[in-house]
C-alpha cells in the first residue's frame, strides 16, 4: 500500500466521517430525547439547552423499576452464561480440533447444524426441560440453555486448527498427557480467541430477550431488556423515559466493548479468517 | 504472578462461581400465594398495598404479587397454566376470561360462594357478575370496571372554539370536531390528530346498532348494513379524513399521543384518569358519542383463581378480600377503576370524590348502556385471535385492498371457519398406517441399505482396480 | 509399533470423551433434545392444554397449501435477506477506508460497532420512531433537504425496505470487524509483487483482496444469512408483520402460531421446514465455495 495523496485523506475521513454520523444518529437521538422532558419529546430537536436538560426521566426509570437490579441481574446471567460457554466449548473445540474419536466429523457436522435452527423451534420443548429441573423464574433456567450453543464450539475449532501442531507434537513427545498441552500451550495462545468468543456471547446474553422473558416472571430477577419492555406496556409510557431505560440498557455492553476493543481487534485476526 | 498460579485461581473462581450460580438461584422455596395482574407501576401500587394490606392482618397467609407485562398478559397465564406454575389467583379482564375458563384455566367458583355464607354475589352490579358467568358456572368476581369514554384536551378544544362535549354528542358531532381539531404543518405532516380511538375496540360499532354475532350468540355475523356502517365510518377517519392515525402509524399509542398534546381526543378507561391528573394538562371527560344507541364498551376487571392452585382455600379467602368492601373503597381512591360492588359504587364518598378534577358520574352513566366485547360467545377461539382476523381485514380495507362489505364477509367467513372447526375437531389419526410412520419405516430402510450398496460399490472398484492393476 | 499405536488410539478416544461430554451433555439436554421433541411434535395437532392428537403430515399440507399464506411469507423472508449482500458491499467499502493507516480509525471503530452492540429491542423502538412519517427524524431530515418525506412503514413494500436498511444498519459494525481481521490478513508481499508487476489498484483489488477474503465472505454470507432468516425483534416491535402482512416473516409465523393461536404442532412444523431451507441453502454456498477458497 503506497502513501496517499493529502486530498485522498480527507475523502476517506470524510466518507467515515458521514457514515459514522448515519451510524450514531439513532443512538444520538435516543440519548438526546431522554434529556427531554417529556413535553418536548416531539419537538425534533437535535441540540438541548443545558437549561432544558431533563434528568428526572432518568430519575423516574430509576425509581419506577429496580434498573439497578436489572443490571446486576443482566451482569450476573450474562456473565455466567459467558464462563460456562467458553469453557466448555473450548474443550469440546480442542476434541474436534485434534482429537480423534469415532465419528468425529458427523457429531461436529451435527454441532453446525444446530446453530441453524431457529430458535423458536426448541422453546416449548425447552420450557418443559427448564421446569422440570425447577428452574423456571430462577437464574438457571437462563443461565443454562444459554451457554450450550455449538457457535463457541465452532470458533474455537477453527481457531485451535490454526495453531501449529509441532508444539503440541513436541510436548506429546516430551510425555505431556493431552490435558496438560491443552492447559499448558492451547490456553495461553487462545487468550485473543477466548476474548473474542467471550464478547461477542456476552453481549448476546446481555441483549437477550425472548428466553428471559419466557421464563423470569418475578420483578427482582429481570434481566435489562425484559425490565425495559416493563415500561412499554399499552397505557402509560413515556417515550422521554423509554429512551432513558434504552440509555442504561445499552451503556454496559458499550462499556465492555470499548474496554475490551484491543482483545476483539487481535482475536479476529488470529482466528484465522484469512 | 506466575502464570500456573494465575490458571488455578481462575479455575477455582469459575468452580466457586458456578456453585453460587446453583445455590443462589434457588428460591428460598416460599409457601406464599402468588397474585398476578397487569398494569404501569403506578397501576399496580394500589393492589401492592392491598397485599400489604392483606398480610399484615393474615399472619399464617402470605402473599406475594407478581407482575405479568400487559401485552403478553394472557398468554402468559396460559403457558404457566402450561408447565403448571401458574398464579394462584390472578387479574383477568371479562373478554380474556372465557377463552382461559374453555381450556380449563379458571375455577368454577360456584362452590366456593355456595359453601361461603358470608359471602353476597348480588352485592355486585348484576351486569358485570354476567359477564363472568358462564354456562351458570361463575369463573370469576368483579373488582371493578370502567366504561370507555372520550378524553379531551381543553385548551385545544377553546383555542379552535369547540364547545366542550356533553352527553347528547353524536358519532356525527363527534367527526367534525375531530376535523377542526386536526392540523398539519406546511410540508403535509400532521402534527395534530383529531382523535384516537382505537382502544374502544370495536365496540363503538354498537352505538351505531351493530353486532358481531347472531342472536343465539353462536356464529359470527359482521355482515350486517348497520355494522358495515360503523366499520366504514371508523376506516375513513383515519383513510377519508384523516383525522386519526393510519393502521401503519405506531409512533404512539392513544395516551403518549394524549400527553404530548398531539391527539386531541381520545378513547380510554377509567385508568388514565389518575394518570392524567399527574400532568399539567387541561383535560375534561365525556361519554362516548352517540349512534343509534349509546351503547357503549366496558371493560369488567375480575380475579379469578387457578383451577391448578394448590392453595385454593387461601386463594378464596385472598378473592375475598380483594374483591370486599373494604378493599374496593381503596381501590376506588386509587381512581383505576369504578366499584363493582353497587354499595361502595354508589356512595356519596365515591361520586362526591374530586380528587382528580372529575365528575365521576360520567364513568356510572356508562353502565346502564355497557356493551361488552362480545366474550362468552366463542371461546373456542380465544378473543384476540377473533379480532386480530377482523383487524386484518380492516386494515385491508383501510389501505383500499378491498371494500369494507368484503372485510366484513372475509372476517365472518374466517371466524366462523375457525369455529367450525374448533367445534367439530377432526379425531386424531391412527399412527401406524399412516404416512409418517410409512416414510419413517423408509427411512429405516434406506439407511439400513445404503451402506451395504455403497460397500458392494466400493468392493467392485477396488476389485476392478486390482484387475487393472495385473 | 502397532501394539502402541492402537492403545494409544483408544487413550485417546477416552481422552477426546472427557474433552468433549460437558458441552455435549448441555448441547443435549438444551438443544438436540427440544430439537427432537419439536420433530415428533409436528406430526402432532397441541395446544398445550389437551394431550397431543397425532394427525400425520396434516399441518405440512397446510402449510404448503394456499390457505396458509406461507408462500408470502417466504417471499417476505427472502426479501429481507437482500440485507446481507447489501450489507457485506457497505461493509467490504468501509472496511477498506478503515484498514488505511490513518489517523482516528480506532474511534471510527468503535462508532460503527455501537449499533451491534445495542440490543435489538432498543434499536427498534429508537427506529420505529425514526420512521414515523409526520413525527420521524428522517422525514424532517428530508424535508431539510427539500426532498418529499417518505411513508416509511406505510406500504408493505416500504416497510420492507425499512426493515432491510435497518439490518444492514445493525450489522455494519460486525461486518466491518470481520472484513477487516481478513484484510489484515493478506500478506503485504502479494501487493508489493503485484506492484512490481505494474499492476494498477483496482487490478490488485479485484485480483488479490476480493479472492483471498473468500473464508470472510463465506463466513459472513452464511451467518448473514442464517440471523436474517431468524429475524424477530423489529417485526415484534415496529411493524407487528404489517401491514398487511407485508413483513410477516416466517419466523413471525411460527410466534403467532405458537404464542398467540396455540398451535404447538404447526409451529414446530415451520419451524422444521425453516431450518430445511437454511440447511439447504447454507449447503448450497458451502459447496459453491468450497471450490473457490484458499486458506492459506
Amino acid at each position: 500500500m503506497h502513501a496517499l495523496s493529502k486530498r485522498h485523506k480527507l475523502l476517506i475521513h470524510l466518507i467515515l466521517l458521514i457514515g459514522g454520523a448515519l451510524m450514531a444518529a439513532p443512538l444520538y437521538w435516543s440519548f438526546i430525547t431522554s434529556l427531554k422532558s417529556p413535553a418536548e419529546a416531539f419537538d425534533g430537536k437535535w441540540f438541548l439547552a443545558s437549561e432544558k436538560i431533563h434528568l428526572q426521566n432518568y430519575v423516574d426509570v430509576v425509581k419506577l423499576l429496580p434498573f439497578g437490579r436489572f443490571f446486576l441481574n443482566s451482569l450476573f446471567i450474562a456473565t455466567s452464561i459467558t464462563i460456562l460457554q467458553v469453557l466448555t466449548s473450548s474443550l469440546a473445540a480442542y476434541a474436534f480440533a485434534r482429537l480423534r474419536f469415532p465419528g468425529r466429523d458427523r457429531v461436529f457436522f451435527v454441532y453446525l447444524a444446530t446453530l441453524m435452527v431457529p430458535g423458536q423451534v426448541t422453546i416449548i420443548p425447552l420450557y418443559f426441560i427448564i421446569k422440570y429441573f425447577g428452574w423456571i423464574d430462577q437464574y438457571p433456567g437462563v443461565i443454562f440453555p444459554a451457554a450450550f450453543t455449538a457457535l463457541g464450539t465452532f470458533l474455537l475449532r477453527q481457531f485451535f486448527m490454526t495453531i501449529p501442531r509441532e508444539l503440541e507434537d513436541a510436548a506429546i513427545i516430551d510425555g505431556a498427557s493431552r490435558f496438560a498441552v491443552y492447559w499448558k500451550i492451547i490456553l495461553p495462545l487462545s487468550l485473543p480467541a477466548f476474548a473474542t468468543l467471550g464478547i461477542f456471547v456476552f453481549i448476546n446474553a446481555w441483549n437477550d430477550f425472548f428466553w428471559p422473558f419466557i421464563v423470569l416472571s418475578d420483578t427482582q430477577k429481570l434481566t435489562l431488556p425484559v425490565g425495559l419492555t416493563k415500561l412499554v406496556t399499552a397505557h402509560a409510557s413515556d417515550w422521554t423515559r423509554l429512551m432513558a431505560g434504552t440509555m442504561i440498557a445499552l451503556i454496559p455492553a458499550l462499556f465492555v466493548y470499548i474496554v475490551f476493543q484491543k482483545f476483539i481487534n487481535k482475536g479476529i485476526v488470529l482466528t484465522g479468517f484469512k | 504472578m506466575p502464570i500456573h498460579q494465575v490458571k488455578i485461581a481462575l479455575l477455582a473462581g469459575c468452580a466457586a462461581y458456578i456453585m453460587l450460580l446453583l445455590v443462589v438461584s434457588k428460591d428460598h422455596g416460599d409457601e406464599a400465594l402468588l397474585f398476578s395482574a397487569w398494569g404501569t407501576v403506578e397501576e399496580t401500587e394500589n393492589l401492592m398495598r392491598l397485599v400489604e394490606t392483606f398480610n399484615v392482618s393474615q399472619p399464617n397467609l402470605r402473599v406475594k404479587f407478581v407482575h405479568i407485562d400487559n401485552r403478553e398478559y394472557d398468554r402468559k397465564i396460559l403457558i404457566q397454566t402450561a408447565a403448571g406454575n401458574p398464579p394462584d389467583v390472578f387479574l383477568l379482564s371479562s373478554t380474556d376470561l372465557s377463552a382461559l375458563a374453555y381450556r380449563g384455566v379458571l375455577e368454577n367458583l360456584n362452590s366456593w360462594i355456595a359453601a361461603d355464607t358470608g359471602f353476597h354475589p348480588e352485592a355486585f352490579f348484576p351486569a358485570l357478575l354476567k359477564t363472568t358467568t358462564i354456562r351458570e358456572q361463575i369463573f370469576g368476581i368483579p373488582v371493578g370496571y370502567t366504561p370507555m369514554v372520550i378524553y379531551y384536551n381543553r385548551r385545544l378544544f377553546r383555542e379552535a372554539g369547540i364547545s366542550y362535549p356533553d352527553s347528547s354528542w353524536t358519532w356525527n358531532d363527534f367527526l367534525h370536531t375531530a376535523i377542526k381539531l386536526t392540523r398539519r404543518d406546511a410540508d403535509g405532516r400532521t402534527k395534530q390528530f383529531g382523535c384516537m380511538i382505537s382502544m374502544a375496540g370495536y365496540t363503538f360499532v354498537y352505538s351505531f346498532g351493530g353486532n358481531f354475532f347472531n342472536a343465539s350468540l353462536e356464529w359470527c355475523q359482521i355482515n350486517h348494513p348497520k355494522t358495515i356502517a360503523a366499520l366504514q365510518f371508523f376506516g375513513d377517519l383515519a383513510m377519508k379524513y384523516h383525522v386519526t392515525t393510519s393502521p401503519t402509524e405506531k409512533l404512539f399509542n392513544s395516551d403518549q399521543g394524549f400527553r404530548q398534546e398531539a391527539v386531541a381526543m381520545i378513547a380510554a378507561g377509567r385508568w388514565q384518569v389518575p394518570n392524567f391528573a399527574r400532568t399539567n394538562l387541561d383535560w375534561g371527560v365525556a361519554p362516548m358519542p352517540r349512534g343509534e344507541t349509546s351503547a357503549v364498551g366496558v371493560i369488567v376487571y375480575n380475579v379469578v383463581m387457578s383451577k391448578d392452585s394448590k392453595r385454593q382455600q387461601q386463594a378464596w379467602e385472598f378473592i375475598k378480600f380483594i374483591a370486599g368492601p373494604l378493599a374496593q373503597q381503596q381501590s376506588a381512591r386509587s381512581g383505576n377503576f369504578i366499584p363493582s360492588r353497587i354499595e361502595v359504587a354508589q356512595a356519596s364518598a365515591f361520586l362526591d370524590d374530586t380528587t382528580f378534577g372529575v365528575d365521576n358520574r360520567v364513568f356510572l352513566r356508562g353502565i346502564e348502556q355497557a356493551r361488552l366485547w362480545p366474550m362468552e360467545i366463542a371461546p373456542e377461539t380465544s378473543y384476540s385471535n377473533q379480532w386480530a382476523i377482523l383487524n386484518e381485514e380492516m386494515e385491508k380495507a383501510m389501505l383500499g385492498r378491498q371494500s369494507y362489505v368484503d372485510a366484513a364477509t372475509n372476517a365472518q367467513e374466517r371466524i366462523n371457519a375457525i369455529l367450525r372447526s374448533e367445534r367439530h375437531q377432526t379425531q386424531g389419526k391412527s399412527f401406524w398406517g399412516s404416512r409418517t410412520s410409512f416414510s419413517i419405516g423408509a427411512l429405516i430402510l434406506v439407511s439400513l441399505v445404503f451402506p451395504l450398496i455403497k460397500r458392494r460399490i466400493q468392493n467392485k472398484r477396488m476389485s476392478h482396480l486390482k484387475n487393472a492393476k495385473r | 509399533m502397532p501394539s502402541i499405536f492402537k492403545s494409544q488410539h483408544h487413550r485417546d478416544r477416552w481422552i477426546a470423551y472427557g474433552f468433549l461430554l460437558p458441552n455435549l451433555i448441555g448441547l443435549l439436554l438444551f438443544m438436540l433434545g427440544p430439537i427432537a421433541a419439536s420433530l415428533a411434535m409436528s406430526f402432532f395437532r397441541w395446544d398445550i392444554f389437551t394431550s397431543p392428537t397425532f394427525i400425520d403430515w396434516d399441518n405440512f399440507l397446510e402449510i404448503f397449501s394456499k390457505r396458509s399464506g406461507f408462500w408470502q411469507y417466504l417471499a417476505n423472508t427472502l426479501f429481507f435477506s437482500f440485507s446481507v449482500p447489501l450489507g457485506l458491499v457497505t461493509a467490504l467499502f468501509f472496511a477498506l477506508l478503515l484498514n488505511q493507516p490513518l489517523r482516528g480509525m480506532g474511534f471510527f471503530k468503535t462508532i460503527y460497532f455501537l449499533p451491534v452492540v445495542s440490543s435489538a429491542i432498543a434499536v427498534a423502538i429508537i427506529w420505529q420512531w425514526l420512521l414515523n412519517k409526520d413525527f420521524g427524524v428522517i422525514n424532517a431530515l428530508l424535508i431539510q433537504l427539500q426532498l418529499s418525506p417518505v411513508d416509511w412503514l406505510g406500504s408493505p413494500l416500504m416497510a420492507k425496505i425499512s426493515i432491510v436498511l435497518m439490518t444492514v444498519w445493525k450489522g455494519l459494525g460486525y461486518n466491518i470487524l470481520i472484513y477487516l481481521a481478513a484484510l489484515q490478513g493478506i500478506p503485504d508481499e502479494l501487493y508489493e509483487a503485484a506492484q512490481l508487476d505494474g499492476a494498477a489498484s483496482w487490478r490488485r483489488f479485484a485480483h488479490i483482496t476480493l479472492p483471498l477474503l473468500g473464508p470472510a465472505h463465506l463466513f459472513l454470507f452464511i451467518t448473514g444469512f442464517i440471523s436474517t432468516f431468524q429475524l424477530f425483534g423489529p417485526l415484534y416491535v415496529m411493524t407487528q408483520g404489517g401491514p398487511l402482512k407485508g413483513t410477516w416473516s416466517i419466523v413471525y409465523e411460527i410466534w403467532w402460531k405458537a404464542f398467540r393461536e396455540f398451535r404447538m404442532g404447526y409451529a414446530a412444523a415451520l419451524a422444521w421446514i425453516l431450518f430445511a431451507l437454511i440447511f439447504i441453502v447454507t449447503l448450497v454456498q458451502w459447496r459453491f465455495a468450497e471450490r473457490k477458497i484458499y486458506y492459506s
